[in-house]
């Protein structure tokens, strides 16, 4: 469904991401894991043509590489991007609204989304007119995917959807990314919670320092002495 | 006589909130100052005259003519002088719109003259309205006065209830976001530059109207004057800049009415106010937190 093929990116001198390739099948949920300034949301700006980048990117066959942001979504990524974004000063209703906005759908389908969303993140459904601004950041990553998920994607893609949050919230977000797996949407999963992002996915990529350093199933994965090294912490 | 001035100020506030809106809507959503502001209400004024003097147009189309005249040439200054220049230093977008406005301004001294003349003659008359023994008002005024709140309320309700209007405030909020959206956030700027300029454009027929004169560089004064009050209200805040131009609005009139012979000119009482307001709240009455420019 989308591939990736021999990636470059550089901001001014610094080369940032070198050579990355990968692929997530349809239906699958795929996991991008590194540290720090691994080059993750870097990879995943590029996808989402925030950036320029070098090297192919295609999606359902197409390539996608040089399209504006707003075409790419168009095509059906969304992206909860990293530190959630939600628009502050729009009310929850109006940000989830604005994840609909490339749709064109009647009022019943999308009252219908909202529900489902509503059903997911009940918390949100009690704050409808809450400017967005001043909830948690619990709270605020809820708005944030279910904004993504108003988009009725056909691929999500999240950027560390745990940055910054208590372990029981990153519990019950992690959570609701198994119930979206469950629907069956495709998902690449950006995470440096190695132990959550690997419970949820199929397989998962290593990045450091800008490059893949490991690919593999996620039951391969948990076997090998460097993931659990460095990212399991056995 | 304290109403009568106080009236007078309302009108004449109105003028520099329907100027100012513009500035500070851009602002919010590029983040630019647009300097060339006050050249469009100049191209409105002029696109008014050319309307009534060589289209037979009345009154009221040629106010429709001009705001869409100065909507075009809004967005043409975007596109060609602010788009290039993104992600540079914001300097050179300033220095750019300088540049335009320079440009228009002497372009129009050399088609126009660079001499005042009076308004065209569009069959309309001045009458005096009187509300009280000693308040009253010019029907000019009080069209200012309506337009004015018509212009705002039309502009609330777009901003709140369409969704091309949560877009620009989506976009002002985090542009990149907004763009994640799925929201060109090119065409979004263009539709900012079209109605701030739209804007600008109406305020600039009526004030050309009410004074009886046209000049190339009658936008120059109440462009500047329109930062003052974007500054004051606080930078990106339209409510803040609707205060803001009715504030400077009546204190002007006050001080016309009562200062006469004072030490400083009228024009001058907005650059004070910018002074103060810079030393004493710089992120003005309703603003966040200022960036340096
Ligand atoms: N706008 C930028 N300008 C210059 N360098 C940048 C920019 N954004 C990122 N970098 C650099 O690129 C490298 C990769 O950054 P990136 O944000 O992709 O890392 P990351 O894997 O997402 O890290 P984190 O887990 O902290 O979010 C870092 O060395 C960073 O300093
Ligand atoms: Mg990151």
């Amino acid at each position: 469904m989308l591939k990736i093929d021999q990636l470059h990116v550089s901001y001014g001198s610094i080369q940032a991401v070198r050579n990355v390739s990968l692929h997530v099948d349809e239906g699958e949920v795929v996991t991008l894991i590194g540290s720090n300034g691994a080059g993750k949301t870097t990879t995943l700006q590029a996808i989402c043509g925030l950036i320029p980048s070098k090297g192919s990117i295609s999606y359902q066959g197409e390539k996608i590489s040089g399209l504006a942001a707003h075409r790419i979504v168009e095509k059906g990524i969304a992206m909860v991007p990293e530190g959630r974004r939600v628009f502050p000063k729009l009310s929850v209703m109006q940000n989830l609204m604005m994840g609909s906005y490339t749709r064109k759908a009647s009022k019943q389908e999308l009252k219908h989304d909202l529900d489902m969303i509503f059903t997911l993140f009940p918390r949100l459904a009690e704050r409808k007119e809450q400017f967005a601004g001043t909830m948690s950041g619990g709270e605020q990553q809820m708005l944030a995917i279910g904004r993504a998920l108003m988009a009725k994607p056909k691929l999500l893609i999240l950027d560390e959807p745990s940055m910054g949050l208590a372990p029981i919230v990153v519990k019950g977000i992690f959570e609701t990314i198994h119930q979206i797996k469950a629907n069956g949407l495709t998902i690449l999963l950006i995470e440096q919670n190695a132990m959550m992002a690997l419970s949820v996915a199929d397989r998962g990529y290593g990045l450091e320092h800008g490059e893949i350093v490991f690919h593999d199933t996620v039951e391969n994965l948990r076997k090998q002495d460097i993931v659990k090294k460095a990212y399991l912490g056995k | 006589m304290l109403a009568q001035q106080l009236l007078n100020g309302v009108a004449l506030g109105f003028t520099y909130v329907l100027i100012a809106i513009g500035l500070t809507m851009i602002y919010g959503v590029l983040k630019l100052l647009h300097f060339a502001h006050g050249v469009i209400y100049a191209v409105g004024v002029f696109a008014a005259m050319i309307g009534i003097l060589y289209l037979n147009m009345n009154f009221i189309v040629a106010c429709l003519f001009a705001m869409i005249i100065a909507a075009i040439c809004g967005v043409a200054v975007e596109r060609f002088a602010y788009r290039p220049l993104r992600n540079v230093h914001p300097i050179t977008t300033l220095i750019s719109g300088v540049g335009i406005a320079i440009f228009l301004e002497s372009l129009f001294q050399v088609v126009f003259s660079s001499d005042p003349r009076a308004f065209p003659d569009t069959g309309m008359k001045v009458s005096v309205w009187k509300i009280s023994e000693s308040i009253s008002i010019t029907n000019v005024k009080l069209t200012i006065i309506v337009v004015g709140l018509v212009a705002l309320v039309l502009l609330y309700a777009f901003l709140r209830w369409t969704k091309m209007g949560i877009a620009i405030q989506a976009t002002a909020q985090d542009m990149r976001a907004a763009s994640l959206m799925g929201v060109n956030v090119n065409r979004v700027v263009a539709i900012t530059f079209m109605i701030g300029s739209a804007f600008a454009a109406i305020a600039g027929v009526l004030v050309a109207y009410d004074i009886n004169s046209i000049y190339p560089t009658m936008g120059s004064v109440p462009g500047l004057k329109a930062f003052c009050v974007v500054v004051l209200g606080g930078l990106g805040s339209i409510p803040g800049t609707i205060i803001g131009g009715l504030i400077l609005g009546i204190v002007e009139s006050l001080s016309e009415g009562y200062l006469n012979g004072m030490i400083i000119d009228k024009d001058a009482i907005a650059f004070v106010i910018l002074i103060i307001i810079l030393l004493v709240k710089p992120s003005g009455l309703f603003g966040r937190k200022v960036e340096k420019v």
